[in-house]
């Protein structure tokens, strides 16, 4: 066996996807592939969630070799106390934090007053066509440039919660647990996220009412 | 208590809503309210839009040279672990 093999067990193997497990179970025995078929299996989400992130395809890169320096570097201290797929994202979200840090931004609050719909003196709202049509009808191209940038325009606490949320498909409560906030911390910032991307939507769709002439 | 009180706190709990983190009878309560507000009938349905929108976004293809950087990246790190440890 190789000299560098960790033998310590985990805490609750049951706990980890049995691909993880298996990785985990040769990484722990020495075998030197296991880190690489680990980056094969995450790798590419872990690219989808910097994308999100850091908006732009370099630094989502470089975010993700970032995060697999530190697997290599932390991983035989890992003692299965989450699971692998979350301890990834918490060294992934981290990557993306540092980053934000050095480049000193302030970070802007949004309020859910300024996110609520404005009531009209008019007609009550239709409601718009958009919101009623299947969702495969409406995905192309140009929507799809919308929501990329409308999320970058998002500040980065509520772009970082949302992401993991809403894209990467964490619970509240691993969301909480991978960004060391209160339940209620990810409720709040979500649902603010989402207004957010609510109204940039009402917008597109509103721009595009427009630009036909009228027809949704 | 006003109806457009009503609206500010259903707005609040939205996300609670649709995640169905919220219990049955505020969910139903906000539910009533929506059958009765036109301007929260179509809040709600665009609410839920945007969020399966962007459920159904789906993922980027990664760029080329991706893969060769990162097992690059693993070589070069695991090598230099190694001589760590020696």
């Amino acid at each position: 066996m190789d000299k560098n093999a960790c033998e310590l067990p985990l805490k609750d193997p049951s706990l980890q996807e049995p691909a993880d497990r298996d990785i985990l179970d040769r990484f722990f025995k020495g075998d030197q592939e296991a880190v690489g078929d680990l980056a094969d299996r995450y790798a590419a989400r872990l690219y989808n969630f910097g994308l999100r992130m850091c908006g732009n395809s370099e630094d989502a890169q470089d975010m993700v070799q970032d995060t697999l320096v530190n697997v290599i570097r932390y991983l035989k201290g890992f003692r299965g106390e989450t699971k692998l797929k979350n301890w990834l994202y918490r060294l992934a979200s981290s990557a993306c934090i540092k980053r934000r840090r050095r480049k000193n931004r302030p970070e802007r609050e949004l309020s859910l007053e300024e996110l609520r719909p404005e009531r009209g003196d008019g007609p009550p709202p239709d409601i718009p066509d958009w919101s009623q049509n299947p969702v495969d009808e409406l995905i192309n191209d140009q929507l799809r440039n919308r929501l990329a940038e409308a999320i970058t325009r998002l500040p980065h606490k509520y772009r970082l919660v949302f992401t993991l949320r809403d894209l990467e498909g964490f619970s509240t409560a691993e969301v909480a647990e991978l960004l060391e906030l209160t339940t209620q911390s990810v409720k709040t910032r979500l649902h603010r996220a989402r207004a957010f991307l609510r109204n940039d939507l009402a917008q597109y769709y509103q721009e595009h009412r427009e630009d036909s002439g009228g027809e949704s | 208590m006003s109806e457009h009180h009503d609206c500010r706190k259903f707005f609040e709990r939205l996300s609670e809503l649709l995640d169905d983190e919220i219990d049955q009878a505020t969910g139903d309560r906000i539910k009533a309210h929506v059958e009765s507000c036109p301007e929260c009938r179509a809040c709600w349905a665009t609410f839920k839009k945007t969020v399966e929108i962007y459920h159904a976004w789906g993922p980027d293809p990664v760029p080329q040279g991706f893969w060769d950087r990162l097992k690059k990246t693993v070589r070069d790190h695991q090598d230099e672990t190694a001589e760590d440890a020696r």
